[in-house]
């Protein structure tokens, strides 16, 4: 057994030692922390400054948020 | 019949486009990044298009036969995010910098020998790549159609690299626009004919939690960590949504391309926000087929086999042309943005970096094309060698593994670069050779540990996940180190930061 072994199972065991209850959670807290960038992103990084359209087509946070939230819903459900 | 003459339409008029694109071109401009004209649609279809190739689709169906829909991961928590946070902090500084490649952007950022590390790892992998890609699609064209590997091999790379060679990016993403809308018509032919065939989503499921233990897992996406998958939630949170997932969308050459050539800034960050939400779509029609196909036949030996089975059962004649064309329309869009994307970095990396400093836009043209032959050469060389070595060999999983070797160590270096300033040039070339080290070394330990008498490293089937995460880990450590212990870089190496700074001509 080399020192990677001993390191790699005592990471293992952590890792099934967490209940998928908190798996869940984590998984759901990476795609609300996401979310949560996504909705305070300072304008300039999604309006840039040659983009003269205006409308829902153009309103790059909305499709990025959207687009999270459907993932959050997915692995809510699954 | 029927379906060859679907096949030949699709072929004829892709290939038609291609070369209709590509004849009006001057410089190199026009070549890698379609004279930056491309719209923010046709690049987002093109990165979902490039990303999915055929083996992709037979491969996922396979898992999800297998695993069930956590194969879905791969779509969803292993795009979505990493293509969010690209279009907003790393598609603005590229597209701003005006770079073509990301090598290029690791010497402005570094040296010239993180460049030239870089360089020569992308390089190695997609010309690499490009073989075992027409090599996996000779075969799979081999099971549906019964051509014989030569004839495919030889086929595809003419038609692939015509059009290539001719339109370059602009043909490239065109095509794979084309080759993406086909992917899904075709592949929702299936989903939607098997699950009539089946009686719907409820009876599918039935038949699937029927069949006992082996499909306990079947219907959730996050699997223990202690089952006997591949997709267990570690690999998936940390390797695949954490490192390898943000490595491939932020720093694969074939991928960021695609934007560099977009209209203007918005239309390459909307490229990406666009991809995010096809990319949600896309499992459902790859992932699903596969569970049809374990509804319906339960006891296949190869799960690889279940797309292959359930087209040549479930669809009629006419429809099951469009599925292979479909099918040919994903090989085609992933061997396209290797082959344009080897291409520029050879002539932006390599020939004007280095050996011609003063190349005109013509000689850039020139050059550009040349390397696209040079490449569908080697790569089809390369093809017919592993035909005859055999895939059971060690070589070929070397190549396969390529990529798991060095995305994580990119990785690092690319987020040192944007988020710590004291980043240095020495700390990042470190950093990124020991963490391709450390990965080469856990894959060996891996492969060989039978022959040495010892348990394997990873107890899980296919562990080029855990590699990734622990080379980006190695890699973060020593650039932290080593840029502490050496003299800092010039500031200007991070003034890209400010985007009031940034120059927005190309190199």
């Amino acid at each position: 057994m080399t020192p990677f072994h001993y390191i790699g199972e005592f990471i293992r065991q952590l890792l099934i030692a967490i209940p998928m209850v908190m798996v869940r959670i984590l998984f759901v807290a990476f795609f609300l922390t996401l979310i949560i960038w996504v909705w305070r992103l300072p304008r300039e990084r999604w309006v840039p400054a040659q983009n003269g359209e205006t409308g829902l087509s153009t309103h790059l946070k909305f499709w990025a948020l959207l687009a999270l939230g459907i993932q959050l819903a997915i692995y809510l459900i699954f | 019949m029927i379906d060859l003459v679907i096949i030949a339409v699709y072929l004829i008029g892709t290939v038609a486009l291609g070369l209709a694109i590509g004849w009006k071109f001057k410089s190199g401009r026009d070549f890698f990044l379609a004279g930056r004209s491309l719209p923010w649609w046709a690049v987002g279809m093109s990165l979902v298009a490039s990303d999915i190739g055929g083996t992709d689709i037979i491969g996922v169906g396979g898992a999800a036969y297998r695993h069930g829909i956590s194969a879905a991961n791969f779509e969803w928590i292993g795009c979505v995010p990493a293509m969010i946070v690209a279009a907003f902090v790393f598609i603005p500084v590229f597209y701003r910098m005006g770079i073509y490649t990301i090598p290029e952007f690791m010497e402005k950022r570094y040296n010239s020998k993180v460049r030239m590390a870089l360089a020569v790892c992308w390089l190695a992998f997609m010309a690499c790549n490009l073989g075992i890609m027409l090599f996996a699609s000779a075969k799979m064209l081999n099971v549906l159609l019964g051509w014989s590997s030569t004839y495919s091999i030889l086929l595809t790379a003419f038609l692939v690299g015509i059009y290539t060679f001719s339109g370059g990016l602009k043909a490239v993403v065109y095509t794979d626009t084309i080759q993406c809308a086909v992917m899904i018509c075709g592949c929702l032919l299936v989903l939607i004919l098997g699950l009539k065939d089946l009686g719907g989503w409820e009876s599918m499921m039935t038949k699937i939690n029927n069949l006992g233990e082996r499909t306990t897992y079947h219907d959730d996406l996050i699997i223990p960590a202690d089952r006997d998958s591949p997709f267990v939630w570690p690999g998936i949170l940390f390797g695949l949504a954490l490192i390898l997932s943000p490595a491939y969308w932020i720093g694969n050459q074939a991928i960021v391309q695609r934007s560099l050539g977009a209209k203007n800034l918005f239309q390459a960050q909307a490229a990406f926000v666009w991809g995010s939400l096809l990319k949600t779509v896309i499992p459902i029609i790859i992932v699903i087929p596969g569970l049809i196909a374990l509804a319906k036949f339960p006891a296949l030996v190869d799960g690889d086999h279940a797309f292959p089975t359930l087209v040549a059962q479930v669809l009629p004649a006419g429809f099951r042309g469009v599925f292979l064309a479909a099918f040919i329309a994903a090989l085609m869009s992933s061997i396209d943005s290797y082959l344009n994307s080897a291409a520029t970095v050879i002539t932006n990396d390599f020939y004007l970096r280095y050996f011609n400093r003063s190349a005109t836009d013509r000689q850039l043209l020139n050059m550009g094309r040349g390397s696209t032959v040079v490449l569908m050469i080697w790569a089809v060389f390369f093809a017919f060698w592993i035909l005859r070595v055999g895939e059971g060999t060690p070589i070929f999983a070397i190549f396969q593994t390529l990529l798991a070797f060095f995305q994580g160590p990119a990785l690092a270096v690319i987020l040192c670069g944007f988020f710590w300033k004291r980043a240095n040039g020495f700390g990042a070339l470190a950093g990124f050779l020991t963490g391709v080290a450390m990965a080469v070394t856990l894959w060996v330990i891996q492969q060989w540990h039978e022959a040495w008498g010892i348990q394997p490293l990873f107890k899980v089937p296919e562990a080029f996940l855990y590699f990734s995460v622990w080379a980006f880990l190695t890699s973060l450590f020593v650039i932290v180190v080593a840029s502490l212990l050496t003299k800092p870089d010039d500031l200007e190496k991070t003034q890209f930061l400010n985007p009031e700074s940034t120059v927005t001509k190309p190199s």
